[in-house]
């Protein structure tokens, strides 16, 4: 009896110099970590902090450095595969819940059981046990639904009560940003169903950037900062301000609250690019203008609505809102016509929306406008040659070779080829998505000098990025995103790497909350 | 000089390697069985039978370039076979160029059908093609009774039809024509650059203005007229429906289409295509000739081969076009280019080789 009083004090999940190296970086640096039992613990920390790394490392993805040592209950086990991870009774949830959307919510309880190949399956059986489990957690979901009939708040919930359903109790649930895509009342009740995990002797691992939920859910809250634990602390001391500044590394700024969440002054000069009520997933009614010569910037942390704003406003998607060109509105949906109406767009996602892969160089940028390179409508080889050799020096591209495949040069020079492209049908509008992922520092230069010239020229710019210090070198307005909307202005000496960092944390509660407008997924 | 170097390099055997398999089977074929094989009769036999399976192979290659399947082409000529066999029969009074129009109309209006399928509804093309092959069939099937069915066809017709001109089938020259359109097309309209590009990526060549959905739509209406067209050939030919003609030429079409690909600009293209055509016929007629009893299985044996091999042959390929890529680092902070000595010559050259 004395071994199960002494694996209650045991931490339920133990971390001891755990490390991950790829390539030249260490994604985390020697992390140790203690989950107890019954606890909720938040793991906090900005954009490739090491969190997501933590997270693929529990779950069997990655294998960790050698050294490092890891156990449930006091039991030693090895990192690095999904069923001994199982096996040890951890569960988990990723952001995209791993729902299938054309099963039932039965249906998907059961789909991963460990089941006989052919053993019979009783539909009333499932139904009345998933709909059992779910009522366990107070949620009332028909267990019968189709999973993609429900809100993004129901599908959150079967994928949690889904995790926490098997044959024995799981030893910890790992929540990987589980409210990326909820709003308030549904984060809310969300938590209470954790807390009644927690009050039955479950422990959580939770992984947010949210802090204003952090703050309120989590016991204890460990900051990770460039792949190290900063430091472990009890939530209830700590203020939301101390937790920004440890997150940072640094003290925050002064506020100046005057321009704060306060909207652009008119300028005199009309806005090229006006954004009206433009929705979808994660968007809500987005109002932005973008002038003739400007860069305006777009920050926002994963899930505030950043990586779906530039398709919508390039229209890639559709969408509900106007967008419109010097007055002009432009069919969303409708790549071809918004090319013509002068807006480019450089999707963030290259090698899939962007490069047509095993095609030439000079192929890849003549794409978008043959007319200048034809001669009484016949392609003039001549022509666009002299076209590319043109664009090759004009983008720097290296090596300056225009009938090699676009797939055997580097992501740099493929992103400046995308980026010539666009730049060639002299575009008045130019929308850029993470415009420098994976590219090198060289390449990152040229483009953000070709960012910059393009808007000297007099285009109107929009750049999204996750990367601060790419949007303070290349914007004269940035636009922070939070839970969906804009939330904060940034102009002239505002524009700071500090400034955008803290604003894309800062709490939800400061600005006047329109939750009333229901989630964007429709209703069962 | 980088003209005399792209002229050379076009032929090398990388990149020509059915030229290269031609010359093989021709000079095998040449020792071991001389009397049989190096005769008029062997390469006009040839030269008419593969003339339409020529036409149906640039009917199935625009929409494979736009990369899309149509295997509803074979069953589609047949209709077309079926309708000009029907209507010379029924309705003489038409005129032949009338009942000519009226086939290859109706092959495009299926296409049209087909093009709505894939473009607009996005019904993947094998399955949408393999459901409308049948139902083609199933019309020609009705049509013809399942009977054979003798055309009532102008002397004059059937006289251009099995004609010849400078000692070569006139159904070839059709086979030409329409592949030096194609070519022209292909290579040297944005029509053509916008066909690859959808093929290539088709949500990037959609973002880059091109309108995909008319051009996957357009590829098939087009195949449809080219199959119609294949069907009249073969009729002018012929001069009899039979239903065991259409499906059959489907296969042989195809894979040349993949051998194709892999020659010269190492993407499908008209050239490639019919090259491999002729080359397969030609192997298959060999070795038909060499056999003892009737060699009625080596067709389908050598076609199946070819296409195995030339499927494998462009694995081989992608897999050390992979290598280079791996080797470059996607975002590491500095980044080295990979020695372009390696593959500077099949890469440089590429394309200049196309079109010239």
């Amino acid at each position: 009896m004395s071994t199960t009083v002494s694996s209650a004090a045991e931490p339920v999940l133990s971390l001891r110099g755990v490390s991950k190296t790829f390539g030249a970086q260490r994604a985390l640096d020697s992390l140790d970590l203690d989950i107890h039992q019954g606890e909720i613990h938040a793991v906090v920390g900005q954009n490739g902090c090491g969190k997501s790394t933590l997270v693929k490392l529990l779950g069997g993805y990655h294998t960790p450095d050698p050294g490092s040592e890891t156990a449930v209950k006091g039991e030693l086990f090895d990192l690095g595969s999904a069923s001994a991870a199982n096996a040890a009774g951890l569960r988990f949830v990723h952001q995209d819940l791993g729902l299938i959307d054309e099963l039932s919510v039965a249906e998907n309880f059961f789909m991963m059981a460990d089941q006989a190949w052919v053993s019979r399956i009783s539909k009333a059986d499932e139904w009345s046990r998933a709909g059992r489990a779910l009522e366990e957690f107070g949620y009332e979901i028909d267990p019968r639904a189709l999973v993609g009939s429900l809100t993004a708040a129901q599908r959150t919930a079967v994928a949690i009560v889904r995790a926490l359903s098997g044959e024995d109790r799981p030893a910890l649930l790992v929540l990987d940003e589980p409210t990326a895509s909820l709003a308030g009342p549904d984060a809310q009740l969300l938590f209470d169903a954790l807390r009644r995990l927690t009050a039955a002797g479950g422990s959580v691992l939770f992984i947010s950037h949210h802090l204003d939920e952090v703050m309120g859910l989590a016991d204890t809250i460990t900051v990770v900062r460039d792949g190290r634990k900063v430091t472990t602390v009890m939530s209830r001391d700590l203020s939301h301000d101390r937790l920004v500044e440890l997150m940072l590394g640094r003290a925050l700024t002064p506020r100046s609250e005057s321009d704060s969440s306060a909207m652009p002054g008119t300028s005199d000069v009309v806005p090229r690019l006006s954004v009206r009520g433009v929705s979808i997933g994660g968007l809500r009614a987005l109002d932005l203008d973008v002038r003739p010569g400007e860069v305006l910037g777009v920050a926002g942390l994963t899930g505030s609505g950043r990586e779906d704003l530039a398709g919508a406003v390039a229209g890639q998607t559709r969408h509900s809102g106007e967008v419109t060109i010097d007055g002009k509105a432009i069919r969303p949906g409708d790549p071809a016509a918004s090319l013509a109406s002068g807006l480019g767009y450089a999707p963030a996602e290259r090698r899939r929306d962007a490069l047509l892969s095993t095609a030439t160089l000079r192929e890849n940028l003549t794409i978008a406008d043959l007319r200048s390179v034809s001669r009484a409508r016949r392609l003039s080889r001549r022509l666009e040659r002299k076209e590319t050799q043109k664009w090759m020096e004009a983008l720097d591209v290296r090596p300056p070779m225009q009938e090699r495949a676009i797939d055997q040069f580097s992501g740099g020079n493929q992103q400046k080829v995308v980026l010539g492209r666009l730049l060639r049908t002299r575009p008045r509008v130019l929308v850029l998505d993470e415009p420098t992922q994976g590219v090198d520092v060289g390449a990152k230069a040229t483009i953000h000098d070709l960012v910059v010239g393009a808007a000297a020229a007099g285009a109107a710019v929009l750049v999204c990025s996750s990367d601060v210090e790419e949007l303070v070198q290349v914007s004269t307005r940035v636009l922070v995103l939070r839970r969906k909307s804009p939330s904060t202005e940034l102009i002239g000496t505002d524009v700071t790497v500090e400034r955008i960092e803290e604003e894309q944390l800062r709490p939800t509660e400061v600005r006047p909350t329109n939750d009333a407008g229901r989630d964007s997924d429709p209703q069962g | 000089m980088t003209d005399l170097k792209s002229a050379a390099s076009v032929l090398s055997p990388r990149r020509a390697s059915v030229l290269y398999l031609l010359a093989l089977i021709t000079l095998v074929f040449a020792i071991t069985i001389p009397d049989l094989f190096l005769s008029e009769i062997t390469f006009q036999s040839i030269a008419r039978s593969q003339a339409v399976v020529g036409i149906l192979a640039l009917a199935a290659l625009l929409p494979f370039v736009a990369g899309e399947f149509d295997i509803s082409l074979g069953t589609n000529l047949a209709l077309s076979v079926i309708l000009v066999a029907w209507l010379s029969n029924a309705y003489p009074g038409l005129g032949i160029m009338v009942i000519c129009l009226i086939a290859v109309l109706v092959c495009t209006l299926v296409g049209f059908f087909n093009g709505i399928l894939v473009g607009k509804l996005g019904i993947n093309s094998f399955i949408a093609t393999l459901g409308t092959s049948q139902i083609l069939a199933a019309i020609a099937l009705k049509i013809s009774n399942n009977e054979q069915v003798l055309a009532t066809l102008p002397q004059a017709f059937t006289e251009v039809g099995r004609g010849r001109f400078l000692g070569v089938p006139n159904s070839l020259f059709v086979t030409l024509a329409l592949g030096l359109l194609l070519w022209y097309v292909l290579q040297w309209t944005k029509v053509g650059r916008h066909l690859y590009a959808s093929g290539f990526n088709r949500e990037a060549a959609r973002l880059s203005g091109v309108r995909t959905e008319r051009v996957v739509i357009g590829t098939f209406v087009a195949a449809g007229a080219i199959a119609g067209l294949a069907g009249v050939v073969f009729i002018a030919q012929v001069g009899t429906f039979s239903n065991s003609i259409g499906m059959p030429f489907l296969f042989p079409a195809y894979a040349a289409i993949f051998l194709g690909a892999t020659q010269f600009n190492m993407r499908p293209n008209v050239w490639g295509t019919l090259l491999a055509i002729f080359t397969l016929a030609l192997g298959v007629q060999g070795l038909q000739l060499s056999s003892s009893g009737s060699g009625f299985w080596i067709t389908p044996l050598f076609n199946g081969a070819a296409l195995v091999a030339a499927v494998m042959f462009t694995r081989q390929q992608s897999k050390r076009r992979a290598k280079v890529v791996d080797e470059v680092p996607s975002a590491p902070a500095v980044s080295p280019q990979p020695d372009p000595s390696d593959d500077h010559e099949a890469a440089g050259v590429r394309a200049d080789t196309v079109g010239r």
